[in-house]
Formats: C-alpha cells, structure tokens, sequence
C-alpha cells in the first residue's frame, strides 16, 4: 500500500528582491510505500525541502496532487501519524528539551502520563537524556538533530519523514542516527528521508527517488539502480605471458603485476581464458559499480544546458 | 488541481459565511452604540478640549495639522449641534485653532461669521478678528470683515471706519474697498443701498477671479437680501396686524390684500416659513436662530 | 481540539511572559503610575485626579503597545525562525495554530492589565480612601478594546512582515479613535456613491472610542444601561471576524 504519492507535482515559489516567481519543481511523481526506507537524493537545490513541504502541507502545490495516507496532505488528520524532523531544525529557544517534546505531545493529544513516558525513553534513545533539561538556546547542531529527532517519533509514527537528517553531524551523531532508521525499520516503520549524501542512502534505503532540477529523474530500488551499469572491470595478473596479453588494454603495471580495464564482461572472460593460456596468475578482478554521485554527475551532464535555458523563461 | 477539491470549496465558502456573520454580528450594537452615544450631553466632547497653548506644547511639532483637524471637526461638530448650548463652545474651539495657527485665515473668518450670525454675538466675531489681524498684518481681508460686522451688525459707523482704514493700510487692499468706505458714510444704515453694493463687488470680484472675496460678498448679499425680505415682511405684518387687529393666516394674505407688491424668497431660492399664529416669519435656512432675533 | 488550543494557548502565554519587551512595558506602566503621585505634589486640591487619570491612560497605552509589537511578531517570529515548520506539521490545523496563538496573547494581556490594575487601583484607594470600583469598567472595556487590537495585529502579521504589520495596527488604532467623524462625514457627502464608501469604511474600521468611557468614569457619570453589554457584544464579534479573516489569509499561504 502507497503511504505517500506524489502525481505530477509543481510549484513555483517567490525569489530574490523583487519575490518574482521562480518554479521549483517542475514534476515530481514518486510513491512510497508501506514500510520501507525511501531514499530522497538530489544535490542542493534540486527541491527536496520543497517537496516535503508539499507532502506535510505547509505549501500548496500550483499543480498536481499529493497523497498522504490517502488524503490530502493539507489535511491535518492526515499528520495524526507522521513523524517530520525538519530540516536544520530550530525549536522554541526558551523551551528546554524535555518541554519541547513534551508541547509537541501535547499537539499530537497524548495524555499527560503517557507523554511523559514517550518523552523519557525517546531522550534515552536519541542519547538527549543529560540534557534534557537545557533550554534549548544552548544546544549544538548536533543536539538539535537529536532533540528534533525526538520530537519526531513522540506520536510513533508509520511514516517518518527526515529532510537531510544527517547534514551537520560528526560521525557519531551520524552513526547514531543510522542506528534509529535501522531500528524503526525493523519495527516496520515507514521512512521518508532526503539527503544529498549519497553514501548514507545506499547504506540505508530500500528504494530511492532521484530528485534534479525539480523533476524525478529516476526512482527504482537501490540494488536495481546499482547493478544495472557496471562501468568497467578491473583485473591484475601477474607472471603471465606479455605477448599473448597484447590484444587487451594494459591499464597499468606496478612491479610484477599488470592492470587492465574492460567494459564488457565478454572482454573480460576472454582475457580470463588468455591468463590461464599464458600460465599467468589472476589476482584481481571488481566490477566498478557506477555510484550515486557518479549517477549525479551523469545527469546534471545530461541536463546542464536545456534545464538553465528552461529555468529562464519560466 | 489541487486547489479544486469539493472539501476545500465548502471550507472556503464556510469561512467566508463566516466572516460575513461576524460583520453582521459587529454593526449591530455599534447601530445600538451609536444611539446611546448621541444622547450623551455634548460637553463630554468638548469638556476635555485643552487649551491652545497647551495643545501647541503638546504636538510634538505638528500643531498646524491638528489645528486643521479640529477645525474639521468643529465644521462637523457645528452641524451636528445647532443648539444654542452647543454653540456656547464654538468661540473657544475657534480660539483653540487660531492659537495652534495663528495663520489659519479661514478659522478666523469662519469662526467670526459663525459667531456674528449663528451666535449673534458680532463683539465676539471682532474679538477673533482682531487677534487674526495682530498675528497676520499683512491681510487687509481680516479687519474689512470686522469692518463689515460693526457696519451691517452692530450698525456702528465710526468702529466700522476704523476697520476699513485699517484695511486700507495694507498694501495690496482692493480699491473698491475705499468705494464701500464712502458708501457707508453716505449711506450709513441704508441696507438696499448696501446690497447693491455688495452685489457690485460681487461682481468686480468674480470678474477679477478672486474666489475669496466672491465667497464673502456672497455671504454677505445673503444676509443682507434676508435681512431686507424680513424686514419689509414684518413691516407689512405689522401694519396687517394694526389694520385687521390679527395677523395674516398666510404670508399669501399679505400679497392678496396688497401690502407688499410680490412674494419674497431667499437667496437660495427657498420660501421664508412664516408662523400664523405668533406671526413671525423667519429665515428657512435656521428658522431658530431667526426667530430669537 | 480543545486539547491542542490550549496546548498553543498555554505555550504561547509561556513564551510572551517570558519576553524582555513585556517586562518592559509593565514596568514603564508601572512607573508612570508611581509618577503621578509625585505630579500631583505640584498641583492644589486634584491629586486624586491626576493619579487617576495618568493611571488609567498608562493603562490604555501600554496595554496597546503590548498588544501590538507582541502580536504582531506572534505569526512572524515562527516563520522567521523556522519553529513554525515543526508545529504544522502535527495535526494541527492553521486557524487552531492562530486561534491559540490569540488565546496566549489575551491571557497574557489579562494578566499584565490585571497586575497593572491591581497596583493602579491600590494606588488610588489609598488616596482617595474610598474604593475605587467606579473605574472597573473603564478597565473592563480597556481589555475589551485590546482584544480588538490584538485580533488585528493578528490579521496584519498573517500576511505581512512585523514592520508592516506594526504600521498597520498602529495606524488602525488611531483610524479606529477617530472612526465617529466618519458617521458625520458619511451624513454630510453628498455623492452617494462616497457616501456608501465612507459608511463602509465607518462599520469596517473598529470603533476603538467604543470603550474609551475615561473621561465619564473618573467623574463617576453613569454610563448607559446595557453600555458595557453592546460594548462587550461588539467587541466579540468584531474579534471574531478578525479571527476569521486571519485564517483566510493564512490558509493558504505558502511557509517558504
């Protein structure tokens, strides 16, 4: 079942001095569903923040349609089970984080003892405990991260929508964060998280929308998306025969050992065949996967030019 | 779109209804607070009106614009309060303006007609004049006027001399003013005489184009035109009243039997009411005001 | 619902009583009432007066300056600062947002007018000897008349930015001490067409003079029966539209 369903999303939004409208998404069609960990990638820019707020209602989209949990994100019954850490989070300066979580209970319409029960063990969890009782106003990035990320699992939520919960954290506070998506996964929670990190997405998702220049470039599963293109193979011999080798490109050599670089894998076997031919020995052979940010690169290539000349005239 | 969802639509009309509702909701006690206020005695407003200097003190720089706010409001509050009492405080809002702006021509010549007419109080009129005239020498308007009020009020020539020399001083004073001056010493006391005149400078002035001294001789060609009508009305209804030992059922009565040679109107064009029974006639414009006259 | 109103109520109030410029007021307030005593040393014969009338003034201002730079900020601030974001998130709808945000503030302003008022009104009867109940309505429908500013205050920050908003309310507060002159203007035109316009304008801008009964109150002039009751009637409604209108601008304003 579709948790949340983008169909053709746009929206345009006021820029610079003069607020002239500029379009920040200019079609955004993607479905989550039930229970696994959507990935939400594209460089800064792209329009990631845009289409959460879109999905949460706090824009209206100029066209199309969103539905959260079958309704209308603007909706606010359709938040009753929605869990959103913000993006860069900022919360009530004068607030300690315990108050924090505990208003944000209140808005869900958790009972007072119940709330309190939530609260404790989520600062437990997110590892806020120590300093539950700060105001705010005194916390670092990183402790917003985890504050905000507390506030957001108070009504335990199906759907957990994280925009960029990783940015501006050390590699603990990452970890950490890693650690909870893991763990609401195993719970069968839903998880909606953006990020222009890639490598976190791989790590964590199950599926994954591309999001570039305010269009969904591509949305497949993570392994669907990785396998598919194996750039090229590497593979190093050593001892064999240079003469009978000389057909396939030599990539390098270091001391004794050769490297060479195929782009097919028919290439590959038949220098497979040529090694043991020569009484060479194979010592290496990777698939050199195309990563996410490889995959960036490629479309913001493909794109460069029409998408500047677009944004102009819109 | 989005935005054409049957449940938003019903919200949005909703809200709006809404809205009208509480409009609808707010204009019915202030109708209800309205009436109440208007029965409220009027010195409420004007009991607090401080003192000019105070208020020049006060205003943080900007007393020529609250000057003109109030003489705003004295216009409107003047109209809503014709009765004698109410006009008991005009002289001290006119006070009030012309000490805030002493500049403020139209204040005083406002204030002095509203007095020597409506109050009937022309000593007050001069008062105001002659404080205009000390703060601004170089208009000659204010003591013609104030020479025109000892003159066609007061009916005393030698204070209205004074006044029409005054004027006369000041460099710039129209020559026809010397022309009145002589006419009123040749004349003194003669109304129809004093009306033609006054016709006469209406007429240079709207030739001249200056709109001021046409708005004053017009005014006073109004007053005097209804001053004479009255005039020769009560004359013949005296000698109605003399002849027939009542006086005449209809100001029609006095035209019939040949006391007076045509009916009257004012200025504006409107009938003098005319009162059967005490046999007064009196100036439709404020027949209250004519009437204790 | 009720729940989450006074969630944002209570919230709301917490953070405004919090804020440095209400302590500010409150004690300018304050002040200028303790001196009045200290006026009235230089005048023969209307002390009491004096301290009564500078009170009740103090009274009317501050409760307005109150009203007006905290409700303008209420909207603002949160979308300034991105608290707004976390808030509308949950299921919260708009006009309950604005709703409880307007609650905090007029629980906030009674307590500071209700604090203020208790200094004020001890002041006079410890120079008056006598107590001074006579002046209750004046405060009564000085409370009344903040809820009309702060419900504006609330409209102008729905769509505008706090400086905007500030000019706005401020310029309605004095418009809305002036509004009578439009009944007698609207009488006096004799274009129809401005006529309609100037009544319009009349019944649309609030009658603030309304609950301005000072100058009756401090010589203990009777107010008219069932004054305070349409006074009363007329503010709630008039606060009502407001709310209304707030939340038909805010609805679908986009929170970039």
């Amino acid at each position: 079942m579709a948790i949340v369903r983008f169909r053709h999303v746009a929206k345009s939004l006021p820029h610079g001095f003069w607020l002239r409208k500029r379009r920040v998404l200019h079609d955004v069609t993607l479905t989550v569903e039930r229970g696994e960990v959507y990935g939400f990638l594209g460089p800064n820019g792209a329009g990631k923040t845009t289409s959460i707020k879109c999905l949460l209602g706090l824009l209206t989209p100029d066209e199309g349609d969103i539905e959260l949990f079958g309704v209308g994100g603007a909706r606010p019954e359709a938040r009753q089970l929605v869990g959103y850490l913000p993006e860069q989070p900022y919360f009530y300066p004068h607030l300690t984080g315990r108050e924090l979580v505990d208003y944000f209970g209140r808005l869900f319409g958790i009972e007072a003892a119940e709330r309190r029960k939530r609260t404790a063990r989520l600062l437990e969890t997110v590892g806020m405990t120590a300093s539950a009782d700060n105001p705010i106003r005194q916390y670092s990035k990183g402790m917003l991260q985890r504050i905000g990320l507390a506030q957001a699992l108070i009504n335990e939520p199906e759907l957990v929508i994280l925009d960029e919960p990783m940015s501006g954290l050390d590699p603990i506070g990452r970890r950490d964060i890693k650690d909870i998506i893991v763990d609401l996964k195993n719970h069968g929670t839903t998880i909606f998280f953006s990020s222009h990190i890639l490598g976190d997405a791989e790590a964590l998702c199950d599926r994954v929308g591309l999001l570039f220049g305010g269009r969904i470039v591509r949305e497949s599963s993570v392994d669907e998306l990785l396998e598919e293109k194996v750039r090229y193979w590497e593979a190093a011999c050593e001892d064999a025969d240079q003469a009978a080798l000389q057909e396939f490109p030599l990539h390098a050599r270091q001391g004794q050992r050769s490297y060479y670089r195929f782009e097919s894998e028919e290439g590959l076997g038949n220098w497979l065949d040529a090694v043991k031919g020569s009484g060479g020995r194979v010592v290496l052979v990777t698939p050199h996967r195309l990563t996410l940010e490889e995959y960036f690169v490629d479309a913001v290539r493909a794109s460069d030019s029409g998408e500047l000349a677009e944004e102009s005239t819109a | 779109m989005s935005a054409a969802r049957p449940g938003e639509v019903v919200r949005t009309i909703g809200l709006w209804a809404l809205l009208v509702l509480c409009v609808g909701g707010w204009v019915l006690p202030q109708r209800s607070i309205d009436f109440r206020r208007g029965r409220w005695p009027i010195e409420d407003s004007l009991l607090f009106l401080p003192s000019g200097q105070y208020m020049q003190a006060t205003s943080l720089g900007f007393q020529t614009v609250l000057a003109d706010g109030i003489y705003l409001w004295s216009l409107q509050y003047y109209g809503h309060h014709r009765s004698a009492e109410g006009r008991r405080y005009i002289w001290r809002i006119f006070n009030v303006i012309t000490d805030l702006d002493p500049l403020f021509l139209d204040a005083y010549l406002t204030g002095a007609l509203v007095m020597a007419t409506d109050m009937s109080d022309p000593e007050l009129a001069l008062d105001l004049l002659d404080k205009g005239a000390a703060k601004n020498p170089g208009e000659w308007l204010l003591p013609m006027e104030a020479g025109y009020y000892c003159w066609l009020d007061l009916e005393d020539f030698a204070r209205a001399s004074e006044y029409f020399e005054l004027a006369l001083a000041v460099p710039g004073s129209p020559a026809t003013l010397r022309r009145i001056l002589a006419g009123m010493n040749e004349y003194a006391g003669d109304k129809t005489r004093a009306l033609s005149m006054w016709l006469e400078i209406h007429d240079a002035a709207t030739a001249d184009g200056d709109e001021r001294v046409v708005d004053i001789a017009w005014q006073h060609t109004y007053d005097l035109k209804i001053e004479i009508d009255m005039g020769a009305l009560e004359a013949a209804i005296a000698q109605y009243r003399t002849d027939r030992g009542r006086p005449p059922g209809a100001l029609e009565n006095l035209l019939q039997t040949g006391y007076i040679s045509g009916l009257p109107v004012t200025p504006a064009g409107a009938r003098y009411s005319y009162d059967p029974v005490t046999g007064r006639v009196a100036d439709p414009r404020d027949s209250q005001s004519r009437a204790d006259r | 619902m009720i729940d989450r109103l006074s969630a944002i109520a209570v919230h709301t109030f917490r953070e405004a009583v919090r804020d440095r410029i209400l302590v500010l007021f409150v004690m300018f307030a304050v002040l200028l009432m303790a001196s009045s005593t200290v006026l009235s040393w230089l005048t023969v014969g209307s002390e009491l007066k004096i301290v009564t009338d500078v009170g009740l003034a103090a009274l009317a201002v501050f409760g307005m300056l109150i009203a007006v730079f905290i409700g303008i900020t209420l909207v603002h601030k949160e979308v300034e600062k991105r608290t707004i974001y976390a808030v509308l998130a949950k299921p919260v709808a708009r006009w309950q947002f604005l709703f409880g945000k307007y609650i905090g503030l007029m629980m906030t302003l009674g307590v500071v007018l209700g604090l203020m008022s208790v200094f004020y009104l001890g002041m006079v009867w410890s120079k008056g000897g006598v107590a001074p109940t006579h002046l209750l309505p004046a405060i009564v429908l000085t409370y009344l008349e903040l809820s009309i500013v702060t419900a504006v205050a609330l409209v102008f920050s729905s769509f505008t930015t706090p400086i905007l908003a500030a000019v706005f309310t401020l310029a309605t507060y004095v418009v809305g001490h002036l509004s009578w002159g439009f009944a007698d203007f609207a009488a006096r035109v004799p274009s129809p067409l401005t006529r309609v316009l100037v009544t319009v304008l009349y019944y649309g801008i609030p009658d603030l003079e309304t609950f301005n009964v000072r100058s009756r109150v401090v010589y203990e002039l009777p107010l008219a029966p069932g004054y305070v009751l349409d006074a009363t009637a007329y503010a709630a409604a008039y606060t009502a539209g407001m709310l209304t209108l707030a939340a038909i601008l805010f609805r679908r304003r986009d929170l970039v």
